[in-house]
């Protein structure tokens, strides 16, 4: 046998380099010991009390979690860590913090919701903080390894959410569904990312862009990976013709999993496909465009003429979201073009809309929460009825956000598709952008179709029920709608502070 | 390349392993029980190993059967979890093909 190391590694691992590498994850770090911790308090109190002393737990987590993100975002000293794996730089920083509040909303919203539904809540609380770590780490992957095992985190915990409502046979129909097509496209992205590794020898994604700098001809195999990976990244962010997965797992999920999971592989997803594709390929960007752009189109086109006919409103946002996906994937492919100004306005642009996209989808799914029963989650658009006398805020709430994801001024979805739009448009991407805006103006119809129900005079005056804790994410998801679309400046300036990815390479 | 001497090269082992994961694909996308697409999906990681294993000792660098192993402890919980999920079912209902699952539609 030949010895495997060509070059020496050097194995001295001094303190000061643990600490340093330890700090740069610090976010990750923090929710991970608490994951622990939770996992303990749940084997440890009598059964009553776990659930809620691991939602505290949780709780206590996601804030820690997002306060350490936000002071290394303002003071820390932010670079690569473990020898390049994993890096703790701003475009990390970004999603660690959107993936907290994003805990802290599915936490708000599902606590009632599973004691009223008499679900076991301990162990359901500990899966998603499982993803939630899974997420973050996919956000601060830097090598290939790293970002499969965000992915593979995030994927196996929401396996597991999914058929959570054991003896409902939708949830567990959503769990093997989600289960068998989500390992299917780990292994596309997987096999993708092995073509990649053996074209350029290594997984570091820095070292790629490097490697694909230094070498004019395109390799085949790197060719084909790029293929590979970009079929698996379109099944994980539910892009057509690669979403059919999409709407049935949405629906039978209980809702709160299919509020978080609709935010959260998104954004996670979307954080890879920048990493690899627009950090690692820059050099191939015209190749994965291409890709990406009959992607884009096919996703706007289907998903928001399958959302027109849908009764169920998980299903109705489910296709909603695939058409989301690929007004998200226009700023991607902006964020491809080799000019530094076009490429920063794409990738901030689509920074933006993740971050907007959290409140106004997390708040739809959030007020449909109060609607499920101890029997089941009731999710048809008739269930809505007469919601403005049953909970006048709810309705008014709802309204925002609907018409926020349609994309009407003032609120906010106005700018991000405002911005999204303007960054194709500057990268030469005028058709896709054409075909968006009139898709656009399609999706008003369901998006309004959604608020005739709402607004709409029924007999039904039975007084809704929403806790407290949930009313306050709902509330504070809609007035950031309508506060960050009056004043999109900060969170602007914050997306463009995310962009600068350091390995976007010499 | 040749390897431990012989005239075995190293696209052989990339060959099979893509053959191996072709047939994976297949089987997911053919067969209808769970149980046999659970493993037509493990088989298609495992073609993945191959490939990785077979690239690490082309270039001679670690890194590939260090992946190889991550994805081998991925594939090991993805398996739990799915068997899990799969007898979860069948505790409930008589489903022995994938086109049972079928109550999610519109």
């Amino acid at each position: 046998m030949m010895p495997l190391a060509a070059t020496a590694v050097d194995l001295t691992y001094s303190w000061s380099q643990a600490l340093a590498d330890l700090s740069q994850i610090a976010p990750i770090a923090t929710l991970t010991l608490f994951l622990l911790f939770a996992i303990v308090v749940d084997l440890a109190l009598p059964k009553s009390r776990r659930g809620d002393a691991v939602a505290m737990v949780a709780a206590v987590g996601y804030v820690l979690s997002l306060a350490t993100a936000f002071y290394r975002w303002n003071y820390g000293d932010n670079g690569p860590a473990y020898q390049g794996y994993a890096t703790g730089d701003k475009f990390s920083l970004f999603f660690e913090m959107l993936f907290a509040v994003l805990g802290i909303l599915t936490l708000a919203v599902s606590h009632s919701y599973l004691k009223r539904r008499r679900f076991v809540a301990g162990e359901f609380h500990v899966l998603i903080l499982a993803a939630v770590i899974g997420m973050m780490v996919l956000a601060s992957a830097t090598s290939l390894v790293t970002a499969f095992l965000g992915l593979e985190l995030l994927s196996i915990s929401l396996y597991i959410v999914c058929g959570y409502a054991r003896g409902e046979t939708k949830s567990q129909e959503s769990a093997a569904k989600y289960l068998l097509v989500g390992g299917f496209a780990s292994a596309f992205v997987l096999y993708g990312m092995a073509l990649v590794y053996g074209g350029t020898g290594t997984t570091l994604i820095p070292d790629i862009a490097k490697t694909l700098q230094a070498s004019s001809s395109s390799n085949p195999l790197i060719l084909l990976g790029i293929v590979l990976m970009g079929v698996g990244f379109a099944f994980k962010i539910s892009a057509a013709p690669f979403h059919m997965w999409t709407p049935d797992v949405y629906q039978g999920a209980p809702i709160p999993v299919t509020a978080f999971m609709s935010v959260g592989t998104k954004a996670a997803g979307f954080a890879m496909v920048i990493r690899i594709f627009a950090g690692g390929l820059p050099h191939l960007a015209p190749e994965w465009q291409v890709l990406l752009a009959f992607v884009a189109a096919t996703s706007m086109i289907v998903g928001n003429l399958m959302a027109i006919v849908q009764s169920s409103l998980k299903r109705l946002l489910a296709y909603s979201g695939v058409a989301q996906a690929g007004y998200v994937l226009i700023g991607v492919i902006a964020g491809g073009q080799a000019d530094p100004a076009v490429r920063a306005a794409g990738l901030a642009s689509v920074l933006f809309y993740l971050f907007v996209y959290m409140f106004m989808n997390f708040g739809a799914f959030a007020v449909v929460t109060a609607l499920a029963g101890p029997e089941g989650d009731r999710d048809r658009l008739s269930d809505l009825e007469g919601l403005y006398r049953r909970s006048p805020l709810m309705a008014i709430l709802m309204t925002v956000f609907m018409l926020s994801l349609a994309g009407f001024p003032p609120f906010v979805g106005f700018f991000g598709k405002l911005f999204l739009f303007t960054a194709g448009v500057s990268a030469g991407y005028t058709w896709l952008v054409v075909v968006a805006v009139v898709m656009s103006v399609v999706s008003v119809y369901y998006y309004v179709r959604v608020l005739i129900p709402v607004w709409s005079s029924s007999v039904r005056t039975d007084k809704l029920e929403w806790s407290v804790s949930s009313t306050m994410a709902i509330v504070l998801s809609g007035a950031l709608s309508l506060v960050l679309g009056l004043y999109p400046t900060t969170v602007l300036i914050a997306s463009t502070l995310g962009v600068p990815i350091s390995f976007f390479g010499p | 390349m040749s390897i431990g001497g012989s005239q075995l090269d190293a696209s052989w082992f990339l060959l099979l392993g893509a053959v191996l994961f072709t047939l994976g694909a297949i089987g997911v996308l053919v067969r209808r029980n769970p149980l046999v697409i659970l493993i037509c999906i493990e088989l298609m990681l495992n073609a993945v190993n191959l490939t990785l294993i077979t690239f690490s000792r082309q270039l001679q660098n670690p890194e590939g059967q260090l992946f190889a192993l991550m994805v081998m402890t991925v594939a090991a919980a993805e398996a739990v979890v799915g068997l899990a999920i799969l007898v979860e079912i069948f505790r409930v209902r008589d489903a022995e093909d994938i086109d049972d699952l079928s109550e999610l539609k519109g």
